[in-house]
């Protein structure tokens, strides 16, 4: 019988082989980070276009309580509004905030009913994730009479 | 028969400090990729709790929204806890909130029970009239004897939170505002 050590299976790895193990290690740790860091940051924009929305929306729905003298009154419709972009934020000392202007401007189309009708424009920004300055804006008319003459 | 004993060095076993360096060396190495596995794990757990928190969220003010819009009117509030009754047409809606079990819940009389929020520490529905004040944008809070009588706007807000499993410790939050007219009121 013959007792044989076999030197493929003993025989260490080489340095190559290392560098391209710790390599393949690398790029696929710093991918999954990469990823990870990716995914937070859609989330987090994600989360602020909601809130952001939810904003102009709150604005809105104030725009239906106010009547038609109220809409044409100069100064009646704030220009300038602030939001928390967190509202958890609201006991920090500098918290990140919504900025937003709101005008009330001429119907932009020539039609017999132009008098009776207002456009609206809101616009929002504020800096998100990334320090990005993000704007949105939102556009709806007021009618004096209402938007259908079949809705009573 | 003759048994040959291969090269020293092939049958030549480690040294103890030679194995203590090889343990050394796996440990550091397997408690780096343990640390990026738990990582990579409590991120993940942490993006699904946010985006579970925001779905669930989202579905809870749509759900408000439109009931809110449609009411006839509000027929009753309580402060503490936060309850708040609607009639809408034939039917009936309320909205529970139970601090205990940190739940919302939406009854209907044509559809039964259902739990809206989960997990909500802190809950407030606020009552306002029509009367929107002058050159900001607040409107006047209803009147304290009849107010059945002049709710037009419901505020609302809530905090939600998430939780990573097995921990007590809160990893996700969110807190949730709207401001809701009733669109069927006339005054």
């Amino acid at each position: 019988m013959r007792v044989r050590s076999q030197n493929r299976t003993t025989s260490g790895v080489s340095l190559i082989e290392v560098v391209m193990a710790v390599c393949v290690v690398g790029l696929v740790s710093a991918g999954l980070m990469g990823a990870i860091s990716c995914g937070f940051t859609m989330l987090s924009r994600t989360r602020e276009n909601q809130r952001a929305t939810q904003v102009m929306l709150e604005k809105v729905e104030t725009l239906r309580l106010y009547s038609w003298s109220q809409i044409n009154s100069n100064g009646f419709v704030p220009a300038k509004f602030t939001e928390l972009l967190n509202p958890l934020d609201a006991d920090e000392k500098n918290p990140a905030l919504i900025t937003g202007t709101m005008s009330v401007e001429k119907f932009p189309f020539t039609t017999s009913y132009s008098n009776s009708l207002k456009q609206v424009r809101m616009t929002i920004e504020w800096r998100g994730t990334g320090n990005l300055l993000r704007k949105r804006e939102f556009t709806t008319f007021i009618a004096k009479d209402g938007m259908q003459n079949y809705v009573y | 028969m003759s048994i040959k004993p291969s090269t020293r060095r092939a049958v030549q076993g480690m040294t103890l400090i030679e194995v203590m360096i090889a343990m050394g060396i796996f440990s550091v190495v397997s408690m780096a990729l343990m640390t990026i596995f738990i990582f990579c794990l409590r991120s993940f757990e942490t993006m699904s709790n946010y985006a579970n928190l925001d779905r669930d969220n989202r579905v809870a003010v749509d759900t408000i929204t439109r009931d809110i819009r449609q009411a006839n009117y509000v027929a009753d509030y309580v402060a503490d806890p936060p309850a708040l009754t609607l009639v809408s047409g034939s039917d009936k809606i309320s909205y529970l909130y139970d601090a205990d079990a940190q739940t919302l819940t939406r009854s209907s009389t044509d559809g039964g029970d259902k739990v809206l929020l989960e997990r909500c520490s802190e809950l407030t529905f606020n009552l306002f009239q029509r009367n929107a004040v002058g050159g900001s944008y607040d409107v006047f809070p209803v009147a304290k004897g009849s107010w059945k009588n002049t709710v037009k706007v419901v505020e609302l807000s809530w905090r939600t939170s998430r939780r990573l499993k097995g921990t007590s410790r809160i990893n996700s939050e969110y807190m949730e505002t709207a401001r809701i007219v009733i669109r069927k009121r006339s005054d």
